[in-house]
């Protein structure tokens, strides 16, 4: 099978003023896009750093797990099923893990 | 058929020898992901199929010069794996897991402890934004804290200490100007973030050795990492250039 990687990458941070509800609307949210568009239809994934920022302090995540600079770091499910970036935390312990059912808590199109 | 609800004979010829089992599993990597290669069991399926049933036409052989990618896609438009599953055999809706074996299908997870705060229960931000206190346009993420509003922990382990305070301003006056002094104290900061979390990118260990200009923390670089989107507004001029404080 020929491998082609498919990196996501934090491009920006981007204010979803419009947003009213949901987990979303926050500054600092964090759309992840991919780097090479895969031939299917999951929706970037979207971090909302409010929901972690009143849980940790910055340093727990900056800049071990992910650099300060948003766009800095290519996070892939590999690595987060390594325990890397989001895996440090969500694998079943300290947050919940990545399961099939969860794969919407991330990647879920902006209304 | 493994409970035996079901005994299909594999040939019309009753008499006939079933054809022998193969066993050959099979790992299909086509996304180049290890977290979503599919585990294929020749074993379960030569119950159902013969060789010939998808080799060599469904699925070219390895070595065959054109071997078209298995994709969720091509599964979706019912080919490759899709002429079954989805059919005749299980679809792909909700049975991920069953082909994608390195992803568990259920969240099994217990919080470790219990919420520290209120706001930790809510999932919306528009109510957690309702119990932040606010100035300036923003959330006070700084007096949030002081207030005990939120209660963020200092590491994954959330039983480690707080990284030290560190109580020393640091003064500019870019240009030399009083008029453009600016104030950046480390208490508020180290509140949050680690030294390192600054230092030496962008910020070298030595106080004032950094070149930066309004225009690159406008533009997110310096202050503007975190002012601007996850700390208060630039527009809050006053907060850091005491001498640009607006009395209403």
């Amino acid at each position: 099978m020929t491998r082609v990687r498919q990196p996501i990458v934090v491009v920006g941070m981007l204010v979803w003023n419009v947003l009213t509800a949901g987990a979303w609307g926050a500054d600092g949210d964090v759309v992840f896009q991919r780097r090479k568009e895969a031939e299917h239809d999951t929706p970037p994934a979207v971090f909302p750093h409010w929901s972690h920022r009143i849980r940790y302090r910055c340093y727990v995540c900056h800049p071990g797990l992910f650099k300060m600079q948003a766009g800095g770091d290519a996070v892939t499910m590999d690595d987060i099923m390594a325990g890397k970036f989001c895996g440090a935390c969500h694998n079943g312990t300290t947050a919940w893990a990545v399961t099939f059912e969860t794969c919407q808590r991330c990647h879920q199109a902006p209304p | 058929m493994t409970t035996g609800a079901i005994v299909p004979r594999s040939t019309i010829n009753p008499l006939a020898a079933a054809p022998p089992a193969f066993d050959l599993g099979v790992e299909v990597d086509t996304s180049g992901s290890r977290t979503f290669r599919a585990a294929f069991s020749h074993g379960t399926h030569v119950q159902w199929l013969g060789c010939q049933s998808c080799h060599p036409q469904l699925f070219p052989l390895r070595g065959s010069a054109a071997r078209p990618p298995i994709t969720m896609a091509a599964i979706a438009r019912r080919q490759s794996c899709g002429l079954c599953h989805g059919t005749v055999a299980f679809g792909p809706a909700h049975a991920c897991s069953r082909c994608h074996a390195a992803v568990p299908a259920k969240a099994e997870w217990t919080p470790p402890e219990a919420p520290r705060a209120p706001i930790e229960t809510l999932h919306r931000w528009d109510e957690a934004q309702a119990m932040l206190p606010a100035g300036d346009g923003a959330p006070e993420w700084t007096k949030a804290l002081i207030d005990g509003v939120i209660l963020p922990r200092a590491g994954i382990d959330s039983s480690a200490p707080a990284e030290p305070v560190f109580a020393s301003d640091i003064t500019r006056r870019p240009g030399g100007l009083d008029e453009s002094r600016v104030v950046f104290p480390h208490s508020a900061h180290t509140a949050w973030l680690a030294c390192s979390s600054c230092h030496p990118v962008p910020y070298p260990m030595q106080a004032n050795a950094t070149p930066m200009s309004m225009d690159q923390v406008n533009a997110g670089q310096f202050c503007g990492t975190c002012h601007g989107s996850v700390s208060f507004p630039l527009s809050a001029c006053g907060r850091c250039h005491p001498a640009m404080e607006v009395t209403p």
